[in-house]
């Protein structure tokens, strides 16, 4: 079985390939579980992370999308914690020792360093960027 | 470990994609992979020496030169790129090779994966 990573660059709504990524991701981990080793959100792919967005009803949310892939595949949804903080997509406890009051970021989604992605890069056979 | 192209495709400055791919490419020489820069488009903008970035934005041209003590050595320019935007033998400063498209064909070919920023 081919155990693939996937790398989102791309923001939600103003950018297609975050979609692209969450439908690709899906197809692949219902024919095979576990063929997704992670999605790792890098450049403004962070901004997927962000748990205020509010499309209207009747529009695609792809946040929840994300939240559901989890939820049905386990499949880790990582942040690259750097760029997720620069751009004010940032978790309750770093958001606490940053003296910010508010935070935009939780679970499923998870702040780690590059590395946590290219430590799983070791255990996979396809990078696919969207 | 993994050979990884890291495709450099956009001018620095004015857009995260230069710093945010140099960052991706020193943190995977340091968790044990391969990394090489193959300088696409306007991204050979790069390569031209004296940037004088606004204050608090990092220098691209002077961290590409320091990427060799981030064991980042193999450094591509697409030929056709780099005389597309006419960049002289003295503003190219940093150590890198040119390829033509064939070339950079094939480096793309043999890599394990390709990442574009």
């Amino acid at each position: 079985m081919l155990r693939r990573t996937v790398l989102v660059t791309q923001a939600p709504y103003d950018q297609q390939g975050a979609r692209h990524a969450l439908e690709y991701s899906r197809a692949s981990l219902a024919t095979q579980p576990a063929s997704v080793a992670c999605i790792f959100f890098y450049q403004q792919g962070v901004y997927n992370a962000n748990q205020l967005l509010s499309p209207p009803t009747d529009e695609f949310n792809l946040y929840q999308q994300w939240c559901d892939l989890h939820k049905e595949f386990g499949v880790r949804l990582l942040v690259c914690i750097t760029a997720s903080i620069r751009r004010g997509i940032i978790s309750a406890s770093e958001a606490n020792s940053q003296n910010l009051s508010q935070f935009s970021l939780a679970e499923p989604f998870e702040q780690v360093g590059l590395g946590e992605f290219f430590t799983l890069l070791h255990d996979t056979d396809r990078l696919v960027q969207f | 470990m993994a050979r990884i192209i890291i495709r450099m495709t956009h001018a620095p400055y004015g857009n995260a994609f230069a710093a945010e791919g140099l960052d991706f490419a020193f943190a995977a020489t340091n968790y044990g992979h391969e990394a090489v820069l193959l300088f696409e488009g306007e991204g050979v903008l790069q390569l031209k020496a004296g940037q004088q970035p606004l204050p608090g934005e990092k220098n691209q041209f002077k961290r590409l030169k320091a990427a060799p003590l981030f064991d980042v050595e193999e450094i591509y320019v697409c030929v056709e790129s780099r005389n597309a935007w006419e960049l002289s033998d003295q503003e190219l400063q940093v150590d890198c090779q040119c390829v033509n498209t064939t070339a950079l064909l094939q480096l793309l070919r043999n890599a394990d994966h390709v990442v574009t920023f």
